[in-house]
């Protein structure tokens, strides 16, 4: 009678230690680590999945697939289907292409392993979706935005995401217009970070102007843009050059044109320069005429010197001048002539003089007749 | 002295007739004939920069020794043209029977000069007033030159001077005349064909030049 406990007690013992044996043999697998690339995806964006498995049991375990399903995030490739041995302690390297149209939100993908000893592992990782694109907001603009005229637009590029943006670039974009330089290269933008770019713009005729802020996240290219209109007004207070009080004369071998030139800008007119052109051939002295700066209000004196054929009754007067910026102004005056009185003007003694030759003439002639009534 | 020349120019019949004949002196005449070289030579650098500055471009920078040129060969032929007018007197003279010396000849045309060099000073006060203002066509090659000269010495101003120089020449002839009269012996009508004959083909010469018969 007393076998019989005993018995069922060494049963009872045997049916534990038993258990225990089970319970600490055979593979164990975990998701040890996972990483998403971007962080966070953008509406549209591609993503690589990187997931390491690990056996953390005592034993191999030999895996017949790994596989990760997503509802509003899609997985582009499950390329696991072969079996796959993994030993104890060791760590399989899973990578997934998954893609996502979803608006922004937090969104789960499922990772599914099966594996030969009978066991299945369903693990959940979080998948960021966040579509809010970097910021450029211009926050300086030229006064006044004169035609012709060099002004500075500062622009700001600002990144509001939650993971860094990449390969940031800042372009202006568009026609009628001189920019320099023609692309800003950023670099890569932290989260909340921002960066300031300066643009000089000679705006040339109205149009628009539009910076271009192009960044990747992850793999995926993205854009952000702010257009302004260009219209620029002319330049109320650039130097103006008008001449004034002009004269045409004829010298030895060359015509001169004479006059005032003034400015009647509000700026000073720098490296003024007067000269002919069309028909007319500059000539020395005065082949071209500097004037250096001319202040507002100021007038100088003139002269340019030019040849030109015969039948040539007019020529063009070319003014070239710059402002303070630097931006060259060019104009141009026709100026007529009468060719012939001209001729006539420059070579023609006057009346009075044509009136003392004829008193020489009669006084030469009483002379003589003098002479021979004396003779 | 300052009323003898006046004499000469006014009444070169009585100058011509005094007595001692100091007129034979060729001092006083050679300086006359100086004097209007030297304002032959002032008129000739004017004249020849004038001419130059419608030379071509590359011929431009001989501009100085161009000048130099007719200044120094003006004075020159001056000089040389009171001899020839001198000999033509005295040949033309011969067929009179003219019989004074051409020393004396000489003297007698170098009085004859001193109208040209007031005419020289008329000339040249022209020149330097009007000639800046005369527009001179450019010329591109040697060969427009050739049109482009007579173009030039049409010129009013140009053809001013050239009219007072034939104004004076006459002055001049005048006191030729009678100066070559007492210096060779002729009568007033013979000395008048001996001047007259010489000065009327040189003065047809430059009324032709001048494109009067054209």
């Amino acid at each position: 009678m007393r076998i019989v406990p005993l018995f069922m007690l060494l049963l009872l013992a045997g049916m534990i230690s038993s258990a225990a044996a089970v319970e600490d043999s055979g593979p164990r697998l975990v998701v040890s680590e996972y990483r998403l690339d971007p962080q966070v995806l953008m509406k549209g964006d591609v993503g690589v999945l990187t997931i390491h498995l690990t056996n953390t049991g005592p034993d191999p375990a030999t895996i017949n697939s790994a596989r990760v399903n997503g509802v509003e995030i899609q997985v582009k490739q499950n390329p696991y289907t072969d079996v796959l041995p993994i030993g104890p302690g060791d760590s399989l390297r899973f990578t997934y292409t998954v893609r996502t149209e979803a608006p922004d939100g937090l969104y789960y993908v499922k990772f599914t392993v099966d594996y030969r000893e009978g066991g299945t592992l369903r693990y959940a990782i979080p998948v960021e979706v966040d579509s809010t694109p970097l910021r450029i907001s211009v926050v300086e603009t030229p006064d006044p935005l004169a035609q012709g005229m060099k002004g500075t637009y500062r622009v700001v590029v600002g990144n509001p995401r939650p993971n860094a943006a990449t390969a940031v670039t800042v372009t202006p974009e568009g026609e009628g217009f001189v920019v320099t330089p023609s692309s800003v290269f950023v670099g890569t933008l932290e989260p909340d970070a921002q960066s300031s770019i300066s643009f000089t713009v000679v705006p040339l005729r109205q149009s628009f102007i539009r910076f271009r802020a192009g960044y990747k996240n992850g793999i995926n290219a993205h854009t952000a843009t702010v257009t302004l209109p260009l219209d620029p007004s002319e330049n109320r207070y650039r130097p103006e050059i008008t001449l004034t009080n002009i004269r045409v004369t004829a010298g030895p071998g060359y015509l001169r044109i004479a006059g005032n030139v003034t400015n009647l800008g509000l700026e000073a007119a720098r490296a003024t320069t007067i000269t002919t052109g069309g028909d007319a051939t500059p000539a020395d002295p005065y082949r071209v005429f500097a004037a250096g700066v001319l202040e507002p209000d100021a007038s100088e004196g003139f002269e340019v010197t030019f040849r030109t054929r015969a039948s040539v009754s007019q020529v063009p007067v070319l003014l070239s001048y710059k402002d303070a910026q630097g931006t060259t102004y060019s104009d141009s005056v026709n100026v007529e002539f009468d060719r012939q009185a001209l001729a006539e003007q420059a070579n023609e003694p006057s009346r009075l003089i044509t009136l003392l030759v004829w008193m020489l003439v009669i006084v030469i002639a009483a002379v003589i007749i003098y002479a021979w009534r004396k003779g | 002295m300052a009323s003898s020349l006046l004499t000469v120019l006014v009444n070169p019949n009585a100058f011509f007739t005094r007595d001692p004949p100091e007129w034979e002196a060729l001092r006083i005449p050679a300086l006359i004939v100086l004097a209007a070289a030297l304002l032959a030579a002032a008129t000739a650098y004017l004249t020849t920069d004038l001419i130059a500055g419608m030379m071509p471009r590359d011929v431009q920078q001989y501009r100085g020794i161009m000048a130099i040129a007719g200044t120094v060969m003006a004075p020159l032929m001056t000089l040389v043209f009171w001899a020839i007018w001198s000999a033509a007197f005295y040949v033309v003279s011969l067929v009179f029977q003219g019989k004074g010396s051409f020393r004396r000849t000489l003297a007698a045309t170098g009085y004859g000069y001193l109208p040209m060099a007031i005419g020289g000073v008329v000339s040249l006060a022209i020149l330097w007033a009007f000639g800046p203002g005369i527009r001179v066509t450019p010329v591109e090659s040697m060969e427009e030159i050739q049109a482009a000269v007579p173009a030039l010495m049409h010129q009013p101003v140009l053809m001013l001077s050239s009219v007072l120089g034939i104004i004076f020449l006459l002055w001049s002839a005048n006191i030729w005349v009678f100066g070559i009269r007492y210096a060779r012996g002729l009568t007033l009508r013979n000395a008048a064909i001996t001047v007259g004959v010489p000065v009327a083909l040189y003065l047809l010469s430059v009324v032709s030049n001048l494109g009067v018969f054209r």
